[in-house]
């Protein structure tokens, strides 16, 4: 190209090109520049309000970006856990009330199938209990399914043979005490038992107690029967056997015995006169009266005809009465 | 270039506060279509030169207050406006992964496509050779083609040298004189 290639006549030197026409071939939509303007004008607009909002107006927490790893990676565990629950425990809306009838159409329908309609039985009552039990078997499975937090402690379920062999064995012991029984009534009548057994042996303690025996008694007595009994029916074994207690001798005998006794009895209660003073009623006053207090008084009131009067009436009787009064009077000075 | 108002009066303008959307409008005005169509030409899809020529602007809007007049104002505002094309052409390729080559497919696959173009087979065989060229060679031929722009405001806009402008114009209209001379 020797002429200038900002001559308007470069064109001519590239025939094809020169062919083209120059006119615009692109297009734009109808009006589209009548609005640029104003297109242009809004579209700044707004990017200054951004621009200020951006900068001015939203603010985050602090260390919001810093934690928000973290708080993105639990939402999406705790929407994961809520997923699973909402498909494992969901079912559709009006589910059960439908589910009566769905299962008898369809039992209907299998029986049709099957051709045979008549052999498709269910127990008395089934269907009319059948939705309370699915509803109980779906607890039923939620429950075993649900890791409610009903733990048991670590290793519980490896003792618990040795552990419920060990009750058993304490409940049997416990029930072999129950062989030790009482008669009915015992412990009310107990106490009552205990003092009468009490007063017994306190009477058993006192009859030994007085009623003594000679020593080695029992150890002669032994001897003694023995040769009364035992050794005499050795001697005379072949002698004829006498029955004393058919003897009429030994009934007289026995009698007189009897009445010995009891006249010896009678003898032994009629007592001597030292012995009438001695309960007398004088007797047991003066015993009451210190000694000291009876000596005051003989010296205050008896002189030598008293102790001569006393000898000589020294066997009179003394008249109770008299000897009262005068005593309560001598005590009232 | 056919102004409608002095540029320098709309740069006065701008600088009152009380002008200033005044001036802009003018400017938009005058150089909307400009812009839009250089932009159009690059990217070939309305819709990306749509939202291609509202970033021109307000990027123009931001900057136009330190703007000085060591320039001509509508070279600055195609400089803006070509930087803008390049850089949505590469991210369009990085976001595609695929070549130049690939993306010059692409942009001809559009165009014929498109609902907004309706030249005929010479001009539509005239745009697929452009298609052809690098981005920055593109630029060029469209600029000199289409605008009529001089070598020297074409070298404000790219920030090249008259002398590499012109052989890259020459090597541009080769290329696409042969595209053209092939039998379909």
């Amino acid at each position: 190209m020797a002429r200038d290639i900002e001559n308007k006549e470069w064109l001519n030197d590239y025939e094809k090109l020169k062919q083209v026409s120059k006119t615009n071939p692109f297009k734009v939509p109808d009006g589209y520049f009548n609005e640029l303007t104003e297109r242009i004008t809004a579209a700044i607009k707004l990017d200054e309000m951004k621009s200020n909002i951006s900068t001015k107006v939203f603010s985050v927490p602090e260390n919001y970006f810093e934690n928000l790893t973290a708080n993105i990676q639990s939402r999406i565990v705790v929407e994961g856990i809520l997923d699973i629950e909402n498909t494992g425990l969901a079912v559709p809306e009006n589910y059960f009330d439908e589910l009566n009838s769905n299962i008898k159409s369809r039992v209907v329908i299998e029986g049709a199938l099957a051709g045979s309609k008549g052999d498709l039985k269910v127990p008395e009552g089934y269907f009319e209990e059948l939705n309370s039990n699915i509803k109980s078997r779906i607890a039923v499975e939620d429950l075993l399914n649900a890791d409610t937090g009903l733990t048991v402690p670590e290793n519980y379920f490896n003792e618990l043979s040795s552990n419920i062999r060990a009750r058993i064995a304490v409940d049997e012991l416990m029930k072999a005490d129950a062989g030790l029984n009482v008669p009915e009534g015992y412990f009310e009548s107990l106490s009552s038992s205990i003092q009468s057994r009490i007063v017994v042996e306190e009477v058993i303690a006192g009859t030994v107690n007085t009623l003594t025996v000679p020593e080695g008694y029992f150890n002669r007595l032994n001897k003694d029967i023995l040769n009364k009994t035992v050794n005499k029916e050795i001697v005379k074994r072949k002698s004829a056997v006498i029955r004393m207690l058919s003897s009429n001798a030994f009934k007289y005998v026995t009698a007189a015995c009897f009445l010995a006794i009891v006249g010896t009895g009678a003898f032994m209660q009629l007592e001597s006169p030292e012995a009438v003073h001695d309960r007398s009623f004088l007797h047991k006053e003066l015993a009451n009266i210190p000694v000291s207090d009876i000596q005051n008084y003989l010296e205050q009131n008896l002189d030598g005809t008293d102790t001569q009067h006393t000898m000589a009436t020294e066997n009179l009787p003394v008249n109770a009465d008299e000897l009262k009064a005068a005593l309560q009077d001598y005590t009232d000075q | 270039m056919p102004t409608q108002v002095e540029d320098a009066e709309i740069l006065s303008k701008f600088q009152d506060e009380r002008t200033r959307n005044e001036a802009f409008n003018l400017l938009l005005n005058k150089y909307q279509q400009k812009i839009y169509w250089h932009i159009r030409r690059m990217v070939i899809d309305h819709d990306d030169a749509d939202d291609l020529v509202q970033d021109v602007f307000i990027k123009v809007w931001k900057n136009l207050s330190g703007f000085r007049n060591d320039s001509q104002l509508y070279t600055w505002m195609y400089r803006i406006a070509s930087n803008e094309c390049i850089t949505f052409l590469n991210k369009k390729k990085q976001r595609n992964n695929i070549s130049i080559e690939d993306e010059a497919y692409n942009l001809a696959d559009t165009l014929a496509d498109s609902p907004y173009f309706n030249g005929d087979a010479a001009q539509k065989k005239l745009q697929q050779a452009i298609l052809t060229l690098p981005e920055k060679q593109r630029l060029v031929f469209n600029m000199k083609y289409y605008d009529d722009m001089k070598y020297e405001e074409m070298s404000q806009v790219l920030g090249t040298s008259v002398g590499a402008l012109k052989a890259s114009f020459h090597l541009a209209v080769k290329k696409i004189e042969a595209i053209l001379s092939e039998e379909d």
